[in-house]
């Protein structure tokens, strides 16, 4: 795959499709998404509703439920294939292995059980000697304050920003390899979203956890991944170094979605016009075509596949156009 | 600011709660000018969306005075407080639940018409297609219930049931927050336009500051109940003078100073305080990166509640106020590393 990391990978995604039945016929949510995480590496998954990201993330966890169905690709995690693991063994593999953060900690976390309780029913179910002591480590660890207090008191006690803390506690607590965060601060004040991001960022970097961090935000991936990749209508349209995509985007997508984020020093905001297409079925030729400033004859016919982007390691955006970034239109190479 | 069309004059709201009293709203002076854009910036339980509530007339305050283009109509009610609403009315956050999933948007869109004018029949729909030709989206939509509507399709309806009367002033809480990006900044857009072109007032409010940096001319900080901050939009931003609110530029994602580089981020340590127990002195201390947690020799903020004044530093931007008594340090905060200020204009 172009762009893609040496093989040493940890998580290993490749082709991966997923559909969806419905009234209105098949939609076809991702299509043929291949992407790997290294092992310690923090990598950002950003896009719009509706662009495959979530889906793709539950499907890391083997989470995919019917009307969604798994119609080609593999997952595999250290070599595993996550999608061909029996019941058992993906119960096993999850929690342990690889954990997920949701975005609402209210409704992830069971209102009738204490804090404590379910932090210790999730290190039980994979059989730590002891989850007591752990746990008030876990919580320690993720800097709540009076953590053996907080042990004893029930969700609806603690503030937004703390649950979402325990959850991040609850994904650390069996020491898994990697943990998907799937939007954790969209349900969060700024300030409190900062110190989330900030722990994140701690816990990849001290404990060598790889992190998926999936947001609709590209400023918030911005500020923690160190890789990232642009989904749009269920494909990888641009994907490298955060640094390079945010300074120099190659895709007239991720061109756009920065432009529109109002920023100081920017005139005026510049609207995306139009939405994302239909997937079911989806457009023969590039999704973004329609709403592409910059379109060709051939983008309409023909899907473009990821093809590393000229000058930089790692860098790959799926667009007919010469992408290059000092073709770029005012800037000086 | 320009000839003043509502004015909150000391607004207190007081909530009675299971945990006892809570004052949403301490004491907040604002108004909003014509054809101005102000913005309420806070997080939760700052109390701004009250303080919209009060604006609006749908929340009574505990004391204060609510005056609109001139008239006080903090005591109005029944017919009289309705002759008040035709002149503002409010965009609310989450379009799809603010419409009635049984109506169909001409309906929706024609309500206000009805319940305010009197209006109806042909002339409330010659009304409605007006109205939705401002916000630009086509006339056959009004046949359509709003679960047929994408979000941002479903925000112009609301936006245009706010237009359909011809108010001054719209308040909108949260107008762009439940939306996507591209999209959220199409409305954006749309309401940039509609303020120029219908000479519209704007109360926006919004924890997003990268919206009413964009929208507004003007703009005021709430933390737990109180204005800590207020001024010119684009001075706040640029050297802001209250911490919480250099925190809260620091801390949205992607933020950048005026030169563009990325903000030192200032991570705030905990949670808002218990709202039934508010801090003495400065009600920010417990969480101010220059306060006594920093510094315990900064006893002024424990024992002295600030009040908005113009900063030391500011001596011509009279109309640049924070509560703060270390406003100076602010800079500091914000930009360890001054760089030279002629390097940036």
């Amino acid at each position: 795959m172009p762009g893609a990391p040496p093989s040493d990978a940890l998580l290993e995604v490749r082709d991966l499709s997923i559909t969806f039945e419905g009234r209105h016929g098949r939609t076809h949510a991702v299509r043929g998404v291949s992407f790997d995480v290294a092992a310690g590496e923090l990598v950002g998954i950003v896009g719009e509703s509706g662009c495959g990201k979530s889906v793709t993330a539950r499907a890391l966890l083997g989470l995919v439920d019917a009307p969604g169905q798994i119609t080609d690709g593999t997952i595999r995690l250290d070599g595993d294939d996550v999608l061909t693991m029996d019941a058992r063994t993906l119960r096993s593999v999850r929690g342990r292995r690889i954990a997920m953060v949701f975005q609402d900690p209210m409704t992830s976390l069971n209102p009738v059980f204490t804090v404590g309780r379910q932090l210790i029913d999730v290190m039980r179910a994979h059989g730590h000697p002891s989850p007591e002591a752990r746990a008030l480590e876990l919580l320690e660890q993720v800097e709540i304050p009076a953590p053996a207090l907080r042990l004893r008191q029930y969700p609806h006690e603690l503030s937004g920003g703390m649950r979402q803390r325990v959850m991040i506690a609850m994904a650390l607590a069996n020491e898994p390899e990697v943990i998907v965060a799937d939007e954790p601060t969209t349900a969060l004040d700024v300030t409190i979203q900062a110190q989330i991001l900030d722990l994140l960022r701690r816990i990849n970097r001290d404990q060598q956890t790889a992190i998926v961090l999936i947001s609709h935000s590209l400023d918030v991936v911005v500020d923690v991944a160190e890789r990232v990749l642009v989904f749009y209508a269920g494909r990888i349209v641009e994907s490298g170094p955060t640094s390079r995509v945010f300074e120099a985007p190659a895709h007239p997508y991720t061109r756009a979605l920065l432009g529109v984020v109002p920023r100081p020093g920017r005139a005026a905001v510049e609207p995306l016009a139009g939405s994302p297409p239909s997937l079911a079925p989806p457009p023969a030729g590039c999704a973004f075509a329609p709403r592409c400033r910059a379109r060709l004859d051939r983008c309409v016919e023909d899907d473009p596949a990821l093809d590393v982007v000229d000058g930089t390691p790692g860098h790959a955006a799926a667009c007919w156009l010469d992408v290059s970034p000092r073709h770029e239109p005012g800037r000086t190479a | 600011m320009t000839e003043p069309l509502l004015e909150l004059d000391d607004i207190r709201v007081d909530f009675r709660t299971r945990h006892g009293a809570v004052r949403a709203v301490d004491g907040v002076s604002l108004a909003v000018g014509r054809n101005e854009a102000v913005g309420l910036v806070g997080e939760s339980g700052s109390g701004k969306s009250t303080l919209g509530r009060v604006a609006l007339r749908l929340q009574r305050p505990t004391a204060g005075r609510v005056r609109f283009a001139g008239e006080d109509i903090t005591a109005w009610r029944g017919a009289q407080l309705r002759t008040a609403r035709r002149r503002f009315q409010m965009v609310l956050q989450d379009p799809i639940a603010s419409l009635d999933p049984r109506m169909t948007v001409g309906a929706i869109v024609g309500e206000p018409l009805h319940a305010l004018f009197g209006v109806r029949g042909a002339a409330q729909r010659a009304r409605v297609a007006a109205a939705l030709d401002r916000v630009h989206l086509p006339a056959h939509l009004a046949a359509r219930y709003p679960h047929e509507l994408s979000g941002g399709q479903a925000q112009r309806v609301s936006i245009a049931r706010a237009l359909v009367v011809e108010p001054d002033l719209v308040v909108a809480d949260e107008p762009v927050s439940s939306l996507d990006a591209s999209v959220a900044a199409q409305i954006l857009a749309l309401l940039a336009e509609l303020k120029a072109e219908q000479g519209l007032a704007y109360l926006v409010i919004s924890h997003d500051l990268s919206l009413v940096r964009h929208l507004c001319e003007r703009v005021a900080v709430m933390y737990l109940g109180r204005i800590v901050e207020e001024g010119p939009a684009e001075q706040v931003f640029r050297s802001p003078r209250h911490p919480y609110t250099a925190a809260l530029l620091s801390a949205t994602p992607g933020a950048r100073g005026a030169d563009g580089a990325r903000r030192t981020r200032i991570v705030l340590s905990g949670d808002l305080p218990d709202p039934t127990a508010v801090p003495s002195g400065c009600r920010f201390r417990t969480r101010c990166p220059i306060g006594p947690v920093a510094d315990p020799s900064r006893r002024r903020c424990v024992e002295v509640d600030p009040v908005l004044r113009p900063s030391p530093r500011d001596r011509v931007a009279a109309c640049h106020h924070a509560a703060c008594h270390h406003t100076d340090d602010v800079g500091r905060l914000v930009d360890p590393e001054p760089r030279n200020v002629q390097e940036e204009s």
